[in-house]
């Protein structure tokens, strides 16, 4: 951050987010998504995804609209409509999502992998006090042990999510409580069943920066204090760059470059990750920012091509003919056929 | 800064309140919230003035009561030379028209699904009878061009375009009276990160080719920054800390300028 004029931190903001220390991989990874293939009618959402997940990690899914990210997030969940045509397969722990049965997928979705989206607001319901709907969220876990015990179990989550005052958020509706507080609320539902993931999709891109900052910072905490994996997928580079430990980039329903978020940073090596970085106007740093010409595609046929290449300033004859396969190592992977160095 | 003292401010605005009453009104608990609570400030022609702020902060009521969309309660606003806050007569209304527009954050909302692009460009030139309608078309095409569309999108219909294209249509729409001053309000919030930096490449080139001025509101102080000479930080209806860009940045002097700083999301 090259604001070097910052004078010391307040206690109302604390000092800038930075990833904390990732842990170290032992053993199969948490969630592995193998060659997922996504179709609404005509609409290629996601063209062949690969990644894993490891146990405690915090991984980014940076892309634009229609890059398939958020697909590919409910997917993880098997939470798509049934008129998707979907092919590969998500497994957590070893286990398929997608041959599990209903009574499977509902121990998995709000048990063992918890659900944050964008909109705190529509995830709540407006007619029923916060409370009551934590402790439904209990009921339907199976994990109920008597009122005074869902009472209190809601209220301890309350105060882990940083809630101030718990009692009278228990007893609050949605509506009187503010964006970044219903997040909070969102957050704590979705820990209620200790889960090992959570996916949290645009978790701040509807709430002011300031207040941004608190909800990454707590995610942040509980992926540290219970060890869960985080995936955030967001639009924001700035957000990523924060809080997360990898980088999967999407872009037209394909993943075309993974690695830790540092490389990504210093060394993007697929145009658009490139591009993308130098379209981001810096707070601090007058640098001219450049324009990526074009607009993300709708994949409207099958992937024949790089999807990237009618935009791209590095594109050489072969990227019209084939989907560029993924190339570089465990480390840092990629889709181009022209790389940056 | 380059502009020394001699220059006339193009907007000036002072004191502006303007109050909001809300709460239940049934049960006696209305309560008022100052909107604006005593806000001023200039605007030197030529240079773009942001204003950042979060939800609530006052930044798009200022836009608005700038724009005589909303009414003040208290306080002056004048505009190019023109008291804005004693405007009544039609003449006058269409003068301040014509010396500022305005550009809204969601494209999608603020173009006339039922008009083709190139009348919703041509309106203004119409209400302001600027130009003869054989002219009309081919201004159309010309400004069109300049926001970087094809002159054919003249005959299409706002759902054709995406997001950027059509706020390159608000903005074609906004310049075709010939303005002096643009207020955007959130211009680039709706669109993707890829397509942000064209409309602000854009929005700059323009600026430059037509001196315009402009008052540039928005959430994000990187792009505020980057824009803007001049910048004021709003807090609950008041500006806390209003300077030239690079102090306001390098050197904030208000506790919730530097708290905004440190929370937005970097990639340095």
């Amino acid at each position: 951050m090259s604001v070097g004029a910052v004078p010391s931190p307040s206690n109302l903001a604390g000092p800038k987010l930075r990833p904390f220390e990732r842990p170290e991989r032992r053993g199969e990874p948490l969630l592995s998504v193998r060659d997922l293939r996504v179709q609404f009618g005509r609409l290629h959402a996601v063209s062949g995804i690969s990644l894993d997940v490891w146990p405690g990690e915090f991984l980014g899914i940076v892309g634009e609209s229609g890059s398939g990210k958020s697909v590919a997030a409910r997917s993880v969940i098997n939470l798509l409509p049934s008129s998707a045509k979907r092919s590969g397969d998500v497994f957590f722990e070893g286990r398929s999502v997608f041959s599990m049965s209903e009574a499977q997928l509902k121990h998995l979705r709000g048990g063992e992998i918890g659900f944050v989206f964008q909109d705190a607001i529509a995830a709540l319901d407006p007619v029923y006090t916060i409370g009551t709907q934590l402790m439904e969220v209990l009921r339907a876990g199976g994990e109920w042990k008597g009122k005074a015990a869902a009472r209190q179990r809601a209220l301890d989550l309350l105060a882990e999510v940083g809630i101030a005052d718990p009692e009278r958020c228990f007893i609050s509706y949605p509506h009187q409580l503010s964006g970044g507080m219903k997040q909070r609320v969102v957050i704590a539902a979705a820990l209620i069943s200790n889960p090992k993931l959570i996916v949290a999709d645009e978790p701040t891109t509807a709430l002011d920066v300031t207040v941004q900052k608190q909800v990454l910072e707590l995610l942040q905490k509980v992926a540290v204090s219970r060890g869960v994996a985080v995936i955030l997928i967001t639009h924001d580079l700035g957000v990523v760059a924060e809080v997360c430990h990898r980088v999967a980039v999407f872009y037209g329903g394909l993943l075309v470059e993974e690695t830790v978020t540092e490389t990504l940073f210093n060394r993007p090596r697929h145009p658009y990750t490139a591009a993308l970085i130098e379209s981001l106007p810096r707070l601090g740093r007058r640098v001219p920012f450049k324009s990526i010409p074009g607009s993300p595609p709708r994949i409207l046929a099958a992937l024949a091509a790089c999807p990237f290449q009618p935009r791209c300033s590095n594109a050489v004859p072969g990227c019209t003919e084939a989907v560029p396969a993924e190339t570089g190592d465990a480390t840092h992977r990629f889709r181009c056929l022209n790389p940056r160095p | 800064m380059t502009h020394q003292a001699p220059v006339e401010p193009i907007i000036q605005a002072t004191n502006l309140r303007r109050t909001f009453v809300s709460g239940q009104a049934l049960l006696g608990k209305r309560k008022t919230v100052a909107a604006l609570d005593d806000v001023s400030f200039e605007v030197l022609p030529g240079t773009t003035f942001g204003i950042v702020g979060e939800s609530g902060s006052g930044k798009s009521t200022t836009a608005r009561v700038l724009c005589g969309l909303e009414s003040i309660d208290s306080g002056s606003i004048a505009v190019d030379g023109q008291n804005v806050t004693s405007i009544r007569s039609r003449a006058d209304i269409l003068r301040f028209r014509r010396t500022m527009q305005m550009v809204f954050q969601d494209p999608y909302a603020s173009l006339d699904p039922n008009w083709r692009v190139g009348n919703l460009i041509a309106e203004g030139m119409r209400v302001h009878n600027l130009c003869s309608a054989s002219e009309r078309n081919s201004k159309v095409a010309e400004l069109l061009q300049q926001c970087g569309m094809p002159p054919e999108a003249a005959t299409r219909f706002p759902h054709e375009f995406s997001g950027g294209q059509r706020q390159r249509i608000s903005i074609a729409r906004a310049l075709a009276v010939e303005p002096k001053i643009l207020v955007l309000d959130e211009p680039v919030s709706a669109l993707d990160v890829s397509i942000q930096a064209q409309i602000l490449i854009l929005l700059q080139s323009l600026q430059k080719e037509r001196n315009l001025t402009y008052v540039l509101i928005s959430h994000n102080l990187a792009v505020v920054e980057q824009m803007s000479q001049q910048i004021a930080v709003m807090k609950s209806g008041k500006i806390v800390e209003v300077g030239d860009a690079e102090s306001v940045i390098h050197n904030p002097s208000h506790e919730y300028t530097r708290e905004l700083i440190r929370s937005t999301p970097t990639i340095d």
